[in-house]
């Protein structure tokens, strides 16, 4: 395998459309992650996730040919992986589910399952934080899928707004919208956590 | 008002979604407003708790699960579309590129051939349609065969005094009738029509005709039927008056038949 590393995203696509299936994984390790993180963030379920993460990227090597290199790959990308959580969600209509059983969700989160963030703190905090992260990932999932996408992508991998708009081939103000709604909605299910101070 | 419009922004400025004169303005704006401050300083606990609870993560385990699962989709992927390749490429290369012109000019008479085809079949349809839609003289065998329905009987002309009926109706085709109501052919359609039309109406109309010719018409076995199941079943008390009089009429027939052939004994 030739190393890649050292090439552009517009240069590796043109390898791909040559037939380099290398410099594909080259581009896929460039950008999983951030895609695996959307989709987790989305979904709060890691088999989910990968299901996610799968259809985006078989998505991108099938339509890499038509892509015209007018947009960044990593907008062509996000729009895909936007669309593909849009439709995911639809598909499995999980909305309802998760949102009513949360202590499902907490056991089955990916961050329950691969990350633990309470190392050396007592059994009875650690339980009270896995309480409030459960509270934290339902509140999320009381949001639409578009509210969803907005909010995780601006708040937790930090895209500009508008960015978020090409993504989701919508304007700006609807993104804004869209946003003031989903944090609306967060203030209301999590008041308490916050006045609470929790997080102190 | 105004104050609504910087509250609505709040989120947008802790966001650093603001810009130029809209930043200006909300940066002064937050300098007099105390309740805007206020929900900024809500929105930064929001955020800390969002922050500090936040349940996904994605680990470098999960990942590398997840890349080897794609590396094996892909590879399918690949063959398949390895495969789908050549063919389209061949195809493209071979036919479409080399043959262009050719290719055009037998899709441009592919298409003119497929609209005249259309055309003149139309006309073709419409030609041997015509003589029955002009309601030609068809045999009953002819306007019934496969078992098609009659519907939608509908009467021209009863003449009593001779017996006539005049009427179209409509089976595998339409049709036009006209002739004696003691004609089997004629019997069968109205005994048809007196327990199948919707239409109390033609029900009606169908008993009358019967009756018309009952002192003369050797009563059918289906017209018996038709009438019996009118005179119990027909939900027009005016059809099943009538079916019972004219069975009546049969009855007195046939006793004034019996007797008369009694009495040439």
């Amino acid at each position: 395998m030739h190393d890649h590393s050292s090439l552009s995203d517009n240069e590796l696509i043109r390898e791909v459309k040559n037939g380099n299936f290398s410099a594909f994984q080259t581009l896929v390790f460039r950008h999983d992650r951030k895609v695996f993180s959307i989709a987790a963030r989305y979904v709060d379920n890691a088999e989910d996730a990968k299901d996610i993460y799968q259809e985006v990227f078989i998505r991108a090597y099938r339509g890499i040919g038509k892509f015209k290199e007018k947009s960044e790959f990593t907008t062509w990308l996000y729009r895909i992986t936007t669309n593909v959580c849009i439709s995911f969600y639809r598909s499995r209509k999980r909305y309802l589910t998760m949102s009513t059983q949360y202590e499902n969700s907490k056991n089955q989160s990916v961050g329950s399952q691969y990350i633990d963030k309470n190392n050396g703190i007592s059994p009875h905090r650690q339980m009270r934080n896995t309480e409030i992260s459960a509270r934290v990932a339902n509140a999320v999932n009381l949001l639409s899928p578009q509210q969803k996408l907005v909010f995780t992508m601006r708040h937790y991998d930090g895209h500009k707004l508008h960015e978020i708009a090409s993504f989701l081939k919508c304007s700006e103000g609807a993104v804004k919208k869209q946003l003031f709604i989903a944090i609306r909605k967060l203030r209301g299910e999590l008041k308490d956590l916050y006045l609470e101070g929790v997080s102190e | 008002m105004k104050h609504k419009r910087f509250e609505e922004q709040v989120h947008l400025y802790f966001y650093s979604e603001l810009a130029g004169e809209e930043l200006r303005e909300f940066d002064h704006h937050l300098s007099v407003c105390s309740r805007c401050r206020n929900e900024l300083e809500k929105m930064k606990r929001l955020a800390r708790v969002l922050n500090k609870f936040e349940p996904l993560q994605v680990s470098d385990p999960l990942l590398q699960e997840a890349r080897q699962e794609l590396s094996q989709s892909l590879k399918n992927e690949r063959k398949k579309k390895s495969f789908l390749d050549t063919i389209i490429d061949t195809i493209y290369d071979v036919v479409v590129l080399r043959y262009k012109v050719a290719i055009g000019g037998a899709a441009l008479l592919v298409g003119g051939m497929l609209i005249g085809y259309f055309t003149f079949r139309t006309t073709e349809v419409s030609s041997t349609t015509e003589p029955v839609v002009e309601k030609e003289q068809v045999t009953f065998t002819e306007a019934l065969n496969d078992d098609s329905r009659i519907s939608n009987v509908q009467f021209i002309s009863l003449d009593k005094t001779s017996g006539e009926v005049e009427f179209t109706f409509e089976a595998s085709m339409p049709v036009h009738m006209k002739g004696r109501v003691s004609d089997p052919t004629i019997q069968k359609v109205l005994a048809y029509a007196l327990i199948s039309d919707q239409n109390p109406g033609v029900r009606l109309q169908s008993v009358n005709a019967l009756a018309s010719e009952a002192h003369t018409a050797q009563p059918d076995a289906e017209v018996m039927e038709a009438l019996i199941s009118a005179v119990r079943f027909d939900k027009n008390p005016g059809v099943r008056k009538e079916a019972l009089d004219m069975l009546g009429n049969y009855t007195a027939e046939r006793e004034q038949q019996r007797r008369t052939a009694y009495r040439c004994h």
